[in-house]
């Protein structure tokens, strides 16, 4: 089985599927108006040091997410990629 | 209607001629635009709204948006052809509220090198509303989209709530198709500026660069074709004038000001002729063209999301996020757009917060100059104070403010657009609009703050007013009591305020103190009237306090130090 692991664990250049949103209902659909929700693919392009914002490509959108929320949000990690 | 960043504000110029800016960063437009058009020679109004993902809003800009919407009676969903799923949401959400509407597929150009294909026709039979593809920035397509607003219609297309991201799955599947491609080096460099490794650095560069082309447009303007034009045409003239009026009595201190050694000082004459239109366009107008000129650049290659996300972790210090960079930015050139900017803020907090650094700490253009001009004499240092100090200040303020104003900052979430090479023709546009806005709404505003200056001195009332406030301008300040004229007229200008000190004879210690105190101690009446209608009146005043109490120590902090 894959591992779960956090938007924020995740290594840059990874990709993953969305397996789990934590988090109140406003959070979830405050990602989902930006293509993020569980099923979805997207790629890791960066992170910010000292707990910055993390950076994800997600279809054809970047997205910039707070370290707090990207903590929250938890993938699959493609084993083969 | 549409989402943020995808063009609404362009389709709304081609449409109606109307001038609106437009950028390449979500949030552009933060206020609704209404303009005109015919239709079959029919007068139509048009109104461009802020964009929005969702409608259930979560920022001020998105609540206007959303508002509009009950006004419209046709509406034009403006989408992302690169972004078609995430621009759908939107789509199908506006579909259920029953409204007649058509499709603009925007950005249309870009899915070619993109790699997308979307099949127009068959988007346009799933969704039952009419779908053009359009090229706003260019024109294309949009004659075709004028052509079909009358087919404008409401969908018959039902979808379950629950169900919507599975719907628009499958009417992607349906109409797009995408095929793979390289990498293009906008991309790498894309990815490159917001890595922290190299972003940083590249930030600095850019920064630098910034400053860099700022003064040298700016100086050689004022170097090259102002000065030299009012020097040598405008003063030969002015002094003719001056002696048909016999070079005194009321009108000829009005127009003409007083004359320094029988010659007429642009700076220190204080006449309406003279000091009210070398001001403003000799001194001001030729940084804030060139202040433009970068700050649109920025703007329209999408790089300021970018820095957004960089500085997001300096700026979670001060109780906002990354994107309350973008009021800053726009606030070096004038308080008053960047004020309506804090819109984007998501919280009452944030926005009070942003509202309130920028206006203390952030100098606009007009101001800025006229700092150059004045204290850029006496070398880099006493620049390098004042603007040390009114980061120094902006800093200080945050932090208190997050630690003791109730509430969080919430996190920062935001689309990163591709960047674009600017549009030349756009960005010139862009770059004359807030020209003409600040000859419009700046130059009455410097002859009237002249004209006061006069009335003032006339009968006296600066020494009155000086005398009331000697204790704090003298002592705490250390200013001479005739540098309260600037404070009182720094309400109406702070350009032709810090004009004032000109002829006063301060020394640098004193010029850096009052320069410092007429950023912070209160915005321009134009500033004030934006942020007490974004604010509200109750937080106006208490902003307005933190202001004036701040300016007072910051100012006799640097006196002491100094």
């Amino acid at each position: 089985m894959a591992k779960r692991i956090s938007l924020v664990e995740m290594r840059v250049g990874e990709t993953g599927k969305i397996v789990e949103i934590q988090g109140g209902h406003g959070m979830a659909r405050r990602l989902e108006t930006l293509g993020i929700r569980i099923g979805k693919e997207v790629k890791k392009l960066s992170g910010q040091l000292m707990r910055g914002p993390i950076l994800i490509q997600a279809g054809n959108t970047q997205v910039g997410i707070g370290f707090g929320m990207a903590r929250r949000v938890l993938v699959e990690v493609d084993k083969n990629a | 209607m549409g989402n943020p960043n995808v063009g609404k504000s362009v389709v709304f110029n081609r449409l109606t001629g109307v001038d609106v800016i437009c950028s390449n960063y979500p949030g552009t437009t933060v206020e609704f635009t209404k303009g005109s058009m015919r239709i079959k020679g029919e007068h139509t109004e048009v109104i461009d709204v802020p964009g929005t993902y969702t409608l259930e809003p979560t920022s001020k800009a998105e609540e206007v948006a959303t508002k509009m919407l009950r006004e419209g009676d046709i509406v034009i969903n403006v989408v992302d052809a690169t972004n078609l799923e995430r621009s759908l949401n939107l789509t199908l959400q506006l579909l259920k509220r029953k409204v007649p509407m058509l499709v603009a597929l925007n950005l249309w150009d870009e899915t070619k090198h993109t790699g997308i294909e979307i099949d127009v026709e068959k988007l346009e039979e799933i969704l039952g509303v009419p779908c053009v593809p359009t090229c706003a920035i260019t024109g294309e397509g949009i004659k075709q989209l004028v052509e079909r607003i009358s087919n404008a219609k409401v969908s018959a297309y039902e979808y379950e709530e629950s169900e919507r991201w599975h719907e628009i799955g499958n009417i992607i599947e349906k109409v797009e198709k995408v095929t793979h491609r390289h990498h293009t080096f906008l991309e790498r460099l894309g990815d490159a500026s917001v890595a922290p490794a190299t972003g940083i650095p590249i930030a600095l560069i850019i920064l630098y660069a910034t400053f860099k082309i700022i003064r040298f447009i700016g100086e050689g303007l004022v170097g090259y074709v102002f000065e030299p034009l009012f020097e040598k045409l405008w003063a030969p003239l002015m002094l003719k004038l001056s002696g048909l009026m016999g070079s005194q009595g009321w009108l000829h201190n009005i127009l003409i000001g007083k004359l320094v050694d029988g010659e007429i000082d642009f700076v220190e004459s204080l006449g309406l002729l003279t000091t009210g239109l070398f001001v403003p366009i000799a001194m001001v107008l030729p940084y804030v063209f060139a202040f433009y000129l970068v700050l649109s650049f920025l703007e329209d290659s999408g790089y300021l999301p970018r820095l957004a996300v960089l500085v997001d972790t300096l700026m979670h210090r001060v109780g906002l996020h990354g994107l309350a960079i973008i009021p800053m930015m726009l606030g070096l050139g004038c308080n008053v757009p960047a004020a309506l900017s804090t819109r984007i803020m998501e919280t009452r907090r944030e926005r009070f917060i942003s509202a309130t650094l920028m206006a203390i700490a952030v100098p606009c253009m007009a101001q800025i100059a006229m700092i150059v001009g004045l204290v850029g004499k006496y070398g880099a240092r006493g620049l390098a104070t004042i603007f040390g100090t009114l980061f120094i200040v902006w800093v200080v303020l945050g932090v208190l403010f997050n630690r003791f104003l109730k509430g969080e900052s919430p996190e920062i979430f935001v689309e990163i657009p591709p960047y674009r090479i600017p549009y030349l023709k756009g960005l010139l546009k862009k770059v004359w609009i807030r020209v003409k806005w600040f000859i419009k709404e700046a130059v009455p505003w410097v002859l009237v703050g002249v004209f006061i200056i006069n009335v003032l001195y006339t009968f006296h009332i600066i020494e009155f007013i000086g005398k009331f406030t000697a204790p704090v301008i003298t002592k705490v300040l250390g200013l001479p009591l005739e540098a309260v004229g600037a404070l009182i007229i720094g309400f109406l200008r702070k350009d032709v305020a810090v004009g004032m000190l000109a002829p006063l004879g301060l020394t640098l210690k004193q010029l850096i103190i009052a320069s410092v105190v007429l950023t912070m101690y209160f915005p321009c009446v134009a500033t004030f009237t934006t942020m007490a209608k974004e604010l509200g009146f109750v937080d106006m005043l208490k902003s307005a306090g933190i202001m004036v109490i701040s300016a007072i120590i910051a100012g006799g902090l640097l006196n002491l130090i100094l």
